[in-house]
């Protein structure tokens, strides 16, 4: 079904109205606030379901005309029909429709039923028909059933309940385990495991407590062996005790006579002549003693006269030697004098040979080289290095020369600069100029920063008088005040007069008054608020702006702090001071020049040096390149090139008288050594004689040891006859000496016999072995008496020790303790025995005990249920887990078709920025995934999103009617009121888009921007005719309005023009007129967003500095700037849009 | 090598520390029973030592965990020990898991007869008869690897009958690699014994008991003689005071509860006549399809069922003491065209599927748990221990979801096909 006509006869502020040739897919009509959009829904919803009693209050009143309602001209799939509605101030409000064909035939209701394809008022109100408050209130869809287009997921092929399963299942599971403190079984075997666990350890420890019981019962047993043993050895040491005492008295006399014989110590064995025989021995010693000593003396005499003959052995030792000398005496004179004569040849060659070098050009030391020849072909081989040579050594000295200059250059324009810097007190150049130009620069914004400041602050001052002017403003002018309560008090005294004063008063002029009354007073209250709304708006835009200027302020003020902290002080005015820092800055920029050159010179030099070091490196090469060619020459090395030239020249003079020369310096030096070599035969002889030589000669010295020979083979002769006498007196000597030893032998070995060292010794030992016999036999005596009382039952050694010196005072005593320790032994053997038995008593106790297997037992039983729980809770759980994998399944891909639809005209509208709508599984409600798939719920959602996604599904409900084959026009009542600018014009293009798929379109809006985008797309815009005039102008001539839209019924003759004529007339010098071409409406609507934006730019600039506050601020408060915004943007979009 | 047969005894897995289990509960009048079987099993392997008069026992392992066991298992060995050596017999002990060889070392001081294995390197013991050695006896008790060490049991002497003993899995190809003539093994509760190729024997001789509903039949040690050429004998030797048994019955969708039970009195019946000696503790697990095994599933059934079992046959000496009834799950196949359809149900199959296909897709079962379960040792009871596992646990999550999602209004009844255990409490 699709509207073509649309007559209002009598219905809210609207009678006699007529819109005729309504397109097929959309029309938009502009009226301002209170223009009477909103009415002509409601009319259409009144025509096509009646008119309920709500809307009878609000909309149903007594006409000029007497007729209420109207009529809609509709095409359905029956064909062509006018449905007319003339309800009646009172009575049912659906008694009075009317519906006629193109035939004519009259229809009741249920052809209008027909063609609405039974979509009830609530459906079609909260889908068709749709103003600002059913767009926002998306609960309202609940009671249609469009709802179960958007909620249907949970109802599936298999009617059953996935949350339902879902439910059980979580239920079964809690009941096996659960969340919380409740008691479920899993936890409860739990419970009874840990318990039974830890009475399986508890008594498992048992076996560690027997383990310790056997090991204590072991112990004991080896205490009871130990108490035992020590026992006996108390009894063994009692008997001994008593031996000890009863041998006491013996034991302590054998003591006395061990005690006397010890004193008189070892006695040895004594011969019964001993005193006899040691007399006679000392008797014949003496003898032989005195006959020995007359001997000595002799033979000493003898020795002496023998060493006064002062015997050289030395020199007769050597005495061949120098015999054979002497044979040699005549050569060795002749060997000095040929020496001498060879060597005074040798001088006189020496002086030929120098003469020759000299004239040859060598130095002196050169002489070794002068034997040298140098062949004509190796002179050849030698001159290229020895050219080479020269030419690199030429090359070094001149880079040599060229670095000195550049140096110096450098140096001279180094001094200069500095010379220029030192007046300035500056050091380095660079340095210098980036601080002068950094100086530079921040007085250069000082001082702007200076201008800005009074620019701004004139710009404060400006905004503070016009502030102050808006202040003034929004105290309504009096004359202005006074005009509109004159038109206040006027229109209440028509009304009073029209309502009060008697009808013969005036007449029929009654209700018109009342009437012109009531738009008097509406008309100055309305154009008060409009004066006051419009000044608390100015007057919050100069707030911010002053705002903004306050902070630059701050901001520019804070820099300049900063600037001036970082200037030196003092210098006077700030443009003097950029003034002279700019022509400081001009002085060292005159230096550049110069500090050009002196780097140009310095790498010059550096380049110089460079080459020095090459031509160095190639003289070395060079060089090397000769000593090669002289080496290869079998030269010497350091011949230099002109020596070589000497050499060439001289030929073999030189080396010839060098041969001779040799000859006879070799000659010479044989004879001097040789002479030398007899001279020290001579010298080393007369040292191993031992002689010091006399005279200088040779022959000297070897007559004075002829000499010296001869007196000692004299002496000689004289010595031995001496040592003859002595070897015979020395032999009776020795034989005296033995028969004294003997004796002394015979003497030691009696002493020795006895042991005595000397004769009185030996009388004394001889009387103490005589006693020492006596004792002996006594204590033999005694110990045979002891041994027979201590039997072979006892230990020989516990009784010496026992009657030791030290304890045979103590038997009696020591008699006493062994037989108190016995008897502790044995109670203590009495106690452990009973010890051992209560022992194993305990052992057999826990031995007996069958708890642990008993817990074993139970612990097998809780471990069996408890793992067929936790097997039914897996089933259980997987189960679930499916289910819930199924369930999120759905709500990703299997969303209902509308809200797929929804979803992409969301998209549209919000340019990509969400992207999805969905809704769970088996719940009510809606969420909206954005691009990076974050889903948000509709309440998350700011209110400009919400509308959007709001008009999507009432889009999408539409589509899905329509393909159910349910087709009925769209009626949107200012659903774009909240849209900014991008919103508005991206809903624009969704709608066109929307009509163009064949769905009638109805939009009604405030927004006369919003109405030129539509009107732009070449979409059938309308502007609504101004109904105060329409019904002012009825009341003048009591007929409909004379307005070129508008025609009156009860003037048929004139048709009233429509609505779409009378905006084509009256927009005839509106610039939109003239555009034909699509290309150039879409530009033109794209113009007036871009002159949007650019505002919206400007002023974003403008509050750039308060861009950081916002987004640090919360949610809410970012949804309230939005909105702020918004209107903002409606406010500021509307001026271009007029402009242009 | 002597020439005339050595004889012994193998005995392993004695648990005298374990008690049965696996018992959902334990009647009160077999208390004592269940509480005596393992060492009344144990006792007759002793008794049969000493009757057999054998040359020694052979223990391969898991004889006692002395710690968990208490003082009247280390003082029922003891005495048993004491009993061999007086008989002069020789006890060669292999340590397994539950009984390492420090552990029993220093829980007692045991008998002279008494050679316990070292679990870090193969012993090998030499046993006398009459002072003269015929016997070399090698073996390790457990150690760190889980392998036995085939080929380091070979004795040094080779003139003497070569013996092994160890614990651990046997392989098939272990009888082929040994080198004793007989080689005992513990570790395994079951009796099983195999022969190479070269006539030597490798055997498990199993628990003298079972001891839960998954060790069924008889239980006992292993009597082996060897002879003159080295070639073993082994006799298997019944010890065990109860038995467990797993028995099946079918039915279909005309049986009744009185049918089955009449049908599952015939079978314990049966087994009474074949065993007179044993305490029988029987496991039913019935397959088929109809209304009965729904019943059964959900425990409508199986509890009278039970009840009657065991009031009729549970009190007799010896008594058969019917443990569960389980509906057999093995068997279930669901409909194909259940997971074709375009339903939830369909839905829920075809991902059922996918995870039975697919092993490594998640089944995160912690995310329903709480942290401190998660925390705690539920944690890790909770999660699939193996593959199997989860594969049945997943079976039965199909078939529980097929009939949570109302898979018998779809034309197929559901109790028709489906034969599983999972319950659904008060589903």
């Amino acid at each position: 079904m699709k509207i073509s006509n649309l007559q209002v006869d009598g219905f809210g502020v609207w009678s006699g109205l007529r819109l005729d040739d309504l397109s097929e897919q959309m029309t938009v009509f502009y009226g301002a606030n209170e223009a009477g959009k909103t009415t002509l829904m409601q009319f259409i919803r009144a025509v096509l379901y009646g008119v309920s009693d709500q809307r009878r209050q609000q909309y149903l009143r007594a006409t000029s005309n007497g007729q209420t309602g109207g009529s809609l001209l509709v095409t359905a799939a029956d064909g062509a029909m006018q449905i007319e509605r003339h309800p009646t101030l009172e009575g049912p409000h659906d008694s009075q429709v009317k519906v006629t064909a193109a035939d004519g035939t009259v229809h009741n209701k249920h052809l209008l039923q027909s063609a609405l394809h039974d979509v009830d008022e609530t459906t079609f109100n909260n889908v068709f028909s749709v103003g600002l408050r059913e767009l926002q209130e998306l609960g309202t869809l609940s009671d249609t059933e469009a709802a179960q287009s958007l909620y249907n997921l949970t109802a599936g092929l298999d009617r059953v309940s996935i949350l339902d399963v879902l439910h059980d299942l979580e239920t079964a599971r809690h009941h096996l385990l659960a969340d919380g403190e409740d008691r479920s079984e899993i936890s409860e075997l739990l419970t009874q495991r840990e318990r039974l666990e830890n009475e399986v350890n508890e008594l498992s420890e048992l076996t560690g407590r027997w383990r310790r019981l056997t090991t204590q019962q072991r112990r004991l047993g080896d205490d009871v062996s130990r108490i035992e043993a020590e026992i006996k050895e108390f009894e063994r040491q009692a008997r001994t005790v008593e031996v000890a005492t009863a041998i006491k008295e013996k034991w302590q006399e054998r003591v006395e006579v061990e005690k006397q014989l010890a004193e008189l110590g070892h006695a040895a064995s004594v011969p019964a002549d001993a005193i006899d025989r040691i007399e006679q021995l000392a008797s014949r010693f003496q003898r032989r003693r005195r006959q020995r000593t007359a001997l000595r003396r002799e033979r000493r005499e003898l020795r002496d006269q023998a060493h006064a003959l002062g015997v050289n052995q030395r020199l007769w030792r050597n005495a061949p030697r120098i015999e054979a000398l002497v044979e040699q005496q005549q050569w060795i004179a002749s060997l000095e004098t040929q020496a001498a004569g060879v060597e005074a040849d040798a001088q006189s060659l020496d002086a030929q040979i120098a003469q020759e070098c000299s004239s040859a050009g060598m130095v002196d030391g050169d002489l070794t080289f002068a034997s040298l020849e140098v062949p004509r072909h190796v002179l050849s081989s030698l001159r290229g290095p020895a050219k080479n040579l020269r030419q690199v050594r030429q090359r070094l000295i001149a880079a040599r020369d060229e670095t000195n200059a550049s140096q110096q250059t450098a140096t001279q324009l180094a001094s200069e600069i500095q010379a220029a810097l030192t007046a300035h007190s500056q050091s380095d150049l660079p340095t210098t100029l980036d601080a002068a130009g950094t100086r530079v620069a921040q007085l250069r914004r000082r001082v702007q920063i200076d201008e800005r400041l009074e620019q701004a602050e004139r710009h404060q001052h400006e905004i503070e008088d016009q502030i102050r002017d808006l202040l003034q403003q929004q105290l309504m002018p009096l004359w202005v005040l006074g005009a509109l309560g004159g038109v206040f008090a006027l229109g209440v005294a028509l009304v009073l007069v029209g309502l009060l004063m008697p009808t013969s008063f005036v007449g029929t002029l009654g209700v018109s008054l009342a009437v012109l009354g009531i738009i008097g007073v509406g008309t100055a209250m309305s154009a008060k608020f409009l004066w006051e709304r419009s000044s608390a708006k100015q007057f919050d835009a100069c707030q911010k702006q002053l705002q903004m200027l306050a902070k630059q302020l701050d901001h520019m003020k804070q820099e300049r702090q900063r600037l001036d902290a970082e200037l030196p002080g003092g210098g006077g005015p700030l443009t003097l001071r950029l003034h002279n820092a700019e022509a400081e800055l001009a002085k060292f920029e005159e230096l550049l020049p110069l500090d050009a050159r002196r780097q140009s010179a310095e790498q010059d030099a550096v380049a110089a040096d460079q080459r020095a070091k090459l031509a160095k490196n190639d003289v070395r090469m060079a060089r090397q390149a000769w000593q090669t060619a002289l080496s290869a020459a079998s030269l010497p090395g350091n011949l230099s090139p002109k020596q070589v030239r000497a050499l060439a020249h001289r030929g073999g003079t030189l080396s010839r008288l060098q041969s001779q020369r040799s000859a006879l310096q070799d000659s010479a030096r044989q004879r001097r050594a040789e002479f030398a070599a007899m001279q020290d035969r001579i010298g080393q002889l007369a040292d191993d004689a031992g002689m010091s030589l006399i005279g200088e000669s040779a022959a000297d010295q070897l007559r004075h040891l002829v000499r010296e020979l001869a007196h000692q083979r004299t002496a000689m002769t004289r010595r031995d006859d001496l040592r003859h006498a002595a070897r015979r007196l020395k032999r009776k000597e020795a034989r005296c000496e033995r028969e004294i030893e003997q004796l002394r032998a015979r003497r030691r070995a009696l002493l020795s016999k006895v042991g005595a060292q000397n004769e009185a010794e030996f009388r004394r030992l001889v009387l103490q072995a005589t006693r020492v016999q006596l004792l002996g036999r006594q204590i033999s005596s005694l110990t045979t008496e002891i041994n027979a009382a201590i039997g072979s039952d006892t230990h020989r050694d516990d009784i010496e020790e026992l009657l030791d010196s030290s304890n045979i005072d103590q038997l009696d005593n020591r008699w006493e303790g062994i037989t108190t320790d016995l008897t502790a032994r044995d109670t203590l053997l009495k106690k452990t025995l009973q010890r051992q038995g209560a022992l194993e008593s305990q052992c057999q106790q826990l031995t007996d005990d069958r708890r642990l297997a008993e817990k074993h037992l139970e612990l097998g039983v809780v471990n069996h249920r408890l793992q067929r729980a936790i097997h039914q809770w897996q089933v259980l759980a997987v189960t679930g887990l499916v289910l819930e994998a199924i369930r999120h399944e759905y709500e990703q891909h299997r969303q209902p078709e509308t809200l797929i639809d929804a979803s992409g005209y969301l998209e549209k509208l919000t340019d990509g920025r969400y992207v999805r709508v969905w809704t769970p599984l088996g719940e009510e409600v809606l969420f909206v995934e954005d691009g990076s798939g974050q889903s948000l719920a509709v309440d998350a959602l700011s209110r400009g999103t919400r509308e959007q996604l709001f008009l999507s599904l009432r889009l999408a409900l539409v589509k899905m009617y329509a393909q159910r084959g349910i087709h009925l026009p769209l009626v949107l009542d200012d659903v774009l009121v909240n849209f900014d600018a991008q919103r508005a014009k991206a809903a624009v293009r969704v709608l066109r888009d929307f009509s163009k798929a064949g769905n009638q379109v109805l939009v009604f809006t405030c927004h006369e921007h919003v109405w030129k985008m539509f009107k732009a797309m070449k979409v059938d815009a309308r502007r609504l005719p101004d109904c105060s005039k329409m019904n002012s102008t009825a009341s003048d001539t009591s007929v409909a309005v004379e307005q070129p839209a508008v025609s009156s019924p009860k003037k048929p003759a004139e048709k009233p023009l429509p609505v779409k004529e009378l905006f084509i007339e009256e927009s005839l010098d509106d610039e939109y007129e003239d555009v034909e071409d699509d290309t150039v409406e879409e530009e033109v609507v794209d113009e007036v967003l871009e002159d949007e934006e650019e505002a919206e730019e400007d002023y974003e600039e403008k509050d750039s500095g308060e861009e950081y506050e916002e987004e640090d601020e919360g949610e809410e408060d970012e949804e309230d700037e939005e909105y702020e915004e918004d209107e903002l943007d409606e406010d500021e979009a509307d001026e271009p849009a007029e402009a242009a | 090598m002597s020439t005339w047969p050595l004889r012994l005894v193998h005995a392993s897995d004695l648990h005298l520390e374990q008690p049965p289990y696996g018992l959902a509960d334990v009647p009160d009048h077999l208390r004592e029973m269940l509480l005596e079987a393992p060492y009344q099993a144990a006792r007759r392997v002793f008794d049969t030592v000493v009757a057999e008069e054998v040359d020694f026992l052979l223990l391969a392992g898991d004889v006692v965990n002395p710690r968990m066991a208490g003082p009247r298992a280390i003082t029922f060995l003891a005495d048993q020990f004491d009993r061999l050596s007086e008989a002069g017999i020789a006890v060669y002990w292999a340590g397994g898991r539950a009984d390492l060889p420090q552990a029993i070392r220093a829980a007692n001081q045991w008998p002279t007869n008494v050679h316990i294995f070292s679990s870090t390197s193969v012993d090998e013991f030499l046993h006398e008869r009459d002072g003269q050695p015929v016997a070399s006896i090698v073996g390790r008790s457990r150690g760190r690897s889980k392998k036995i060490p085939i080929a380091q049991l070979r004795p040094e002497r080779q003139d003497l009958v070569p013996v092994g003993v160890a614990y651990g899995s046997l392989t098939r190809a272990d009888p082929e690699q040994q080198h004793v003539a007989y080689l005992a093994v513990g570790g395994r509760h079951a009796h099983h014994s195999s022969t190479g190729t070269s006539q030597r024997v490798a055997c498990h001789s199993g628990s003298p008991q079972g001891r839960c509903p998954q060790e069924t039949g008889p239980h006992g040690c292993t009597l082996v003689e060897i002879n003159g050429t080295g070639q073993p004998q082994t006799q298997f030797i019944s010890t065990d005071v109860l038995r467990w048994s797993t028995l099946s019955a079918v039915v279909d969708s005309k049986t009744s509860l009185e049918m089955l039970e009449q049908q599952l009195t015939e079978c314990i019946e049966k087994l009474t006549a074949e065993s007179e000696e044993h305490h029988q503790f029987v496991s039913w697990n019935v397959s088929g399809c109809g209304p009965l095994l729904r019943s059964l599933r959900f425990g409508q059934s199986s509890d009278p069922l039970l009840h009657g079992l065991r009031r009729r046959f549970g009190f007799q000496s010896p008594a058969v003491w019917s443990v569960s009834v389980e509906v057999d799950s093995s068997t279930t196949v669901l409909p194909r065209e259940w997971a074709e359809q375009d339903t939830i149900l369909g839905d829920f199959l075809r991902f059922t599927e996918q995870h039975l296909d697919d092993p490594q897709l998640p089944l995160d079962l912690d995310s329903l748990l709480r942290e401190r379960y998660l925390a705690g040792q539920l944690g890790d009871a909770i999660q699939f221990q193996n593959l199997p596992m989860r594969e049945n646990v997943l079976k039965e999550a199909a078939i529980l979801g097929a009939d949570l999602l109302g898979a018998d209004l779809l034309g197929a009844s559901l109790q028709d096909v489906v034969t599983t255990g999972a319950a659904t409490p008060e589903s």
